[in-house]
């Protein structure tokens, strides 16, 4: 089956993908009591802690750590989209294994297990963006920013997001289910990720201690997609980070491609393995 | 009539070669309306009717719904579930056994519409394996498996089923998985509960984990042969519930065959499979060593499972015990018309009613 008619079927099958991605929203606030306010308090307590540590312990602020911007704001706007990021790591790694049953005894696109946790963990972190536009109409009432069109960015931020997450899943999730301890890697590997997106520091900042860091670092796609969730509250004068686009773009675009081919290659070891 | 040989009149006894009465039709208090033993002896010979189905074909008629060409595939023997990192990193190899073996090799067969098929071979012999490659729930190694029509698999019948969710969000949840759209199951919906049973129908709104095994078979069955797709895989499923939920199912896969759908069944069940299937698969070490009318291959597996122990029919015997089982199936049938008959007319009557 070439990747074109595997791409065609999940296409085909997109209403059991909403019933799969519905099924798993209602599991979640069906059980707790809390219910949405899971989604507001987890990035809220994170943006605490580390508000507190950077922020107040390490003093950052201004055009360095924060080009410009309130530091709180300026964290926030990183964190949501790395809480997406992490969390649909971590469960598409399990994604195959934990729905073993599932898996097992139907006959859908296999690669929908991971697509659905992608966009489950996606919708989640679009009712969790209201954290933001609360944190931006703030800032903007106390007058330290000015909220301006290019909060248009947030959409090709969201699309770059999801791409990224369904390609790195997508090898994640078979991997996991043939080689059993690769979690705690994918764990290990996400915590160095956190401290090298610019999410408690600016790119900028980084530029500035070591320049060939920064290059590097905008090969990773979470940098252009944290300059996009950005750029709506800064100064018009900080332009796009053009770079870390382009070069976040291509990363995100091979890992889809590199992701479809992995799970393609493993696709029958697993289902005789799970 | 038919090219059966004559076998004299009903009800009188007749001595075959072994000495014994011969099986012969009788009449009984409990016959279903329309039986007619003395003039009719096979299905061929009344003729039923196309029973009308909402099955769509995606393949044309007269061609194969299922070719399986050259199919085979490997498995490790030291199946042990999952490699680990610490081992493939300290010893420099996994301690996996790498040997592999084949459960399945050089099978090639093909299936057309209607057909009810039933797969026998002893335990390891890959009939399970086969069954869910053809579901699509494996993929081969070697070869192919084509199946041009949608399946409905009656294979880990509860596997679909979230224990926190209600039994009435399952019913949607697992139809959509199969993909029934929610009118279509909206539409099914009484069905499906009507079939599970009372039981069921009055935990509608439970935690679908509160269910006894039982009653969570029964829901998984009902669902799944609501389906409207024309290949139904079953796989040993129907040793579960009651003698007369068993009964229930076994009249709901008939109506389905009436329907003109394809069967494929797994079975250790002798009278299972000569109940439902015409056509015997033999499955021995992987691969397929038999082809042909379901009896004659039963035979055979059984003989060369149990050798001594087991005796074979006599042609006579044989002709016999298929000509009982034609007369047993004629009259479920009969009943099976009489039912529809008696629904249509309901139908009509609220339809005119208004």
């Amino acid at each position: 089956m070439s990747y074109a008619t595997r791409i065609g079927r999940i296409y085909a099958d997109r209403k059991i993908l909403w019933t799969l991605v519905r099924r798993d929203l209602r599991i979640r606030y069906a059980r707790s009591v809390l219910g949405y306010l899971w989604t507001l308090i987890d990035p809220l307590a994170m943006t605490l802690v580390y508000g507190l540590v950077f922020g107040i312990i390490y003093r950052a602020r201004g055009e360095g750590s924060s080009q410009g911007s309130p530091f709180v704001l300026y964290l926030v706007a990183g964190l949501l989209a790395w809480n997406w990021f992490n969390n649909a790591i971590n469960e598409t790694s399990r994604a195959l294994y934990a729905e073993r049953l599932l898996v097992r005894s139907t006959n859908l696109p296999r690669e929908m297990w991971v697509i659905r946790v992608v966009l489950s963990k996606g919708i989640e972190h679009l009712m969790s963006l209201p954290i933001l536009l609360g944190f931006i109409a703030f800032f903007a009432w106390r007058g330290d920013v000015a909220v301006n069109w290019r909060i248009v960015y947030w959409i090709p931020a969201l699309i770059m997001e999801l791409l990224l997450c369904i390609g790195m899943g997508l090898v994640m999730a078979p991997v996991t289910a043939l080689v059993d301890d690769f979690v705690r890697l994918v764990r290990i590997g996400l915590r160095m990720l956190f401290y090298l997106t610019p999410i408690v520091y600016s790119a900028e900042m980084l530029g500035k201690r070591a320049p060939w860091a920064k290059h590097l670092q905008q090969f990773n796609p979470l940098t252009a997609i944290n300059d996009m969730y950005r750029l709506s509250f800064l100064k018009p004068g900080v332009s796009p980070d053009y770079h870390a686009w382009i070069a976040g773009g291509v990363v995100t675009l091979l890992w889809l491609v590199f992701g479809l081919w992995v799970f393609r290659k493993l696709e029958p070891a697993v289902l005789k393995e799970i | 009539m038919s090219d059966t040989p004559p076998l004299g009149p009903v009800g009188e006894p007749v001595i075959g070669e072994n000495g014994k009465t011969r099986w012969r039709p009788e009449r009984r208090a409990n016959d279903p309306a329309g039986y007619d033993p003395e003039h009719k002896r096979t299905m061929a010979d009344y003729a039923f009717p196309d029973v009308p189905s909402t099955v769509e074909w995606k393949t044309q008629e007269g061609q194969p719904v299922i070719e399986v060409d050259n199919l085979g595939i490997e498995f490790l023997r030291g199946r042990r579930r999952n490699l680990s990192l610490r081992e493939i990193i300290f010893t420099g190899k996994s301690a996996h056994n790498r040997e592999t073996f084949w459960a399945l090799r050089n099978v090639s067969f093909t299936v057309g519409r209607g057909e009810a098929v039933g797969l026998v071979g002893g335990n390891g012999g890959g009939k399970s394996t086969l069954l869910k490659m053809i579901a699509g729930t494996l993929l081969p190694d070697e070869g192919q498996a084509r199946v041009g029509e949608g399946v409905a698999p009656l294979i880990e019948l509860t596997g679909g089923f979230i224990g926190e969710l209600t039994a009435r969000e399952n019913i949607f949840l697992t139809a959509g998985l199969h993909g029934m759209s929610r009118e279509e199951t909206e539409a099914r919906f009484d069905d499906i509960v009507d079939f599970a049973g009372p039981a069921v129908r009055d935990g509608l709104d439970v935690p679908y984990r509160h269910f006894s095994s039982g009653m969570q078979v029964r829901l998984g069955f009902a669902v799944i042969t609501c389906l409207d797709e024309p290949i139904i895989l079953v796989d040993e499923v129907l040793a579960v519930g009651d003698a007369a939920f068993r009964e229930k199912c076994y009249n709901r896969m008939e109506s389905l065959l009436d329907q003109g759908r394809t069967l494929f069944l797994v079975s250790h069940s002798a009278s299972d499979l000569l109940r439902f299937c015409t056509r015997g698969l033999y499955l021995n070490g992987g691969t397929l060593v038999g082809d042909g009318p379901m009896d004659e291959i039963m035979d055979r597996y059984l003989s060369e499972l149990m050798g001594d122990d087991y005796q074979q029919p006599s042609l006579e015997e044989r002709e016999d015990q298929r000509l009982s089982r034609e007369d047993a199936k004629i009259k479920r049938r009969l009943r099976r018309e009489a039912e529809r008959a008696k629904l249509e007319d309901e139908a009509a009557r609220r339809a005119v009613l208004g």
